[in-house]
């Protein structure tokens, strides 16, 4: 069974077999990030820099967190549905080496579209990725 | 170099960007944390953050006449959003223009949109960034 027509066995809220987020996003990943994305702002890469510019330590980039979330999502739907549109607020930094974790859910659903939404926490509990949501349409 | 709201307006253009399998492969290594055997059906969608965002961000991150203080940056908000499904070679022309410039309460406030042509001049990808910079305080 595809993705999609997955989703459409399930009303919107009803729990699905949507795959969790589970990732640490280590420096190395963040590291392969900046290679793959060219953003090389130091406060990714440099703790030294970070710490100057009041962080604690390097946090990943909010694209990549945004991407972690978002690709099992894609993939788990391939062949059944692209992806039109998706959106996030960064709501807190994320350090390196912290585990995220979300469990997404199903927000609606119907002929043409389905709706998703991506929690994402950092190790603390807090909220780094809100109102995080991708929209599938059927190919 | 303070902040300048007048950067308004500003655009940024980049040279055609092909949605290949070598560059999806690297991004896909990094969001996944490892290499995939199979390549997926087609681009992810926040691929679009190398091919839309990647050739434009870096020109206005270094952009003296805005001033942006990058140490002090967040990335706030995010929205990608296409017109068809992308497929791996497909070409992509991004142009970047920032929207709104402001300062509120020492907060700086920057959104950039951008917006990727196809090979027939067809708007096809598009993408809003909302950038904060905090105060040095």
């Amino acid at each position: 069974m595809t993705g999609l027509e997955r989703l459409r066995r399930f009303p919107p809220a009803t729990e699905t077999p949507l795959p969790e987020l589970r990732e640490r996003l280590t420096q190395e990943r963040i590291a392969a990030y900046a290679m793959a994305s060219g953003d090389h702002n130091p406060i990714h890469l440099d703790p030294d820099y970070a710490r100057a510019a009041g962080l604690p330590s390097t946090i990943a980039h909010g694209l990549l967190t945004l991407g972690v979330a978002a690709a099992e999502l894609e993939l788990w739907a391939q062949g059944s549905a692209w992806t039109s549109r998706v959106s996030c607020r960064f709501s807190a930094p994320l350090p390196s080496g912290q585990e995220v974790t979300g469990r997404p859910r199903v927000l609606e659903t119907g002929a043409d579209l389905a709706i998703l939404e991506m929690e994402a926490l950092n190790e603390s509990g807090q909220r780094v990725l809100s109102r995080a949501t991708l929209q599938l349409r059927p190919i | 170099m303070p902040f300048n709201r007048a950067c308004l307006g500003r655009q940024y253009t980049a040279p055609e960007q092909l949605l290949d399998q070598e560059r999806h492969g690297r991004y896909l290594t990094a969001v996944t944390g490892s290499a995939r055997p199979e390549t997926p059906v087609r681009p992810l969608a926040c691929f679009a953050a190398v091919y839309l965002l990647g050739p434009i961000v870096p020109q206005l991150f270094s952009d003296q006449e805005v001033g942006l203080d990058l140490a002090h940056l967040l990335h706030g908000e995010q929205e990608f959003w296409f017109e068809r499904p992308l497929g791996f070679g497909d070409a992509v022309t991004p142009v970047g223009l920032i929207t709104r410039a402001e300062e509120r309460r020492g907060m700086v406030f920057l959104e950039l949109r951008c917006d990727g042509r196809d090979q027939a001049g067809a708007e096809v990808a598009h993408s809003r960034s909302l950038f904060l910079v905090r105060s040095p305080s």
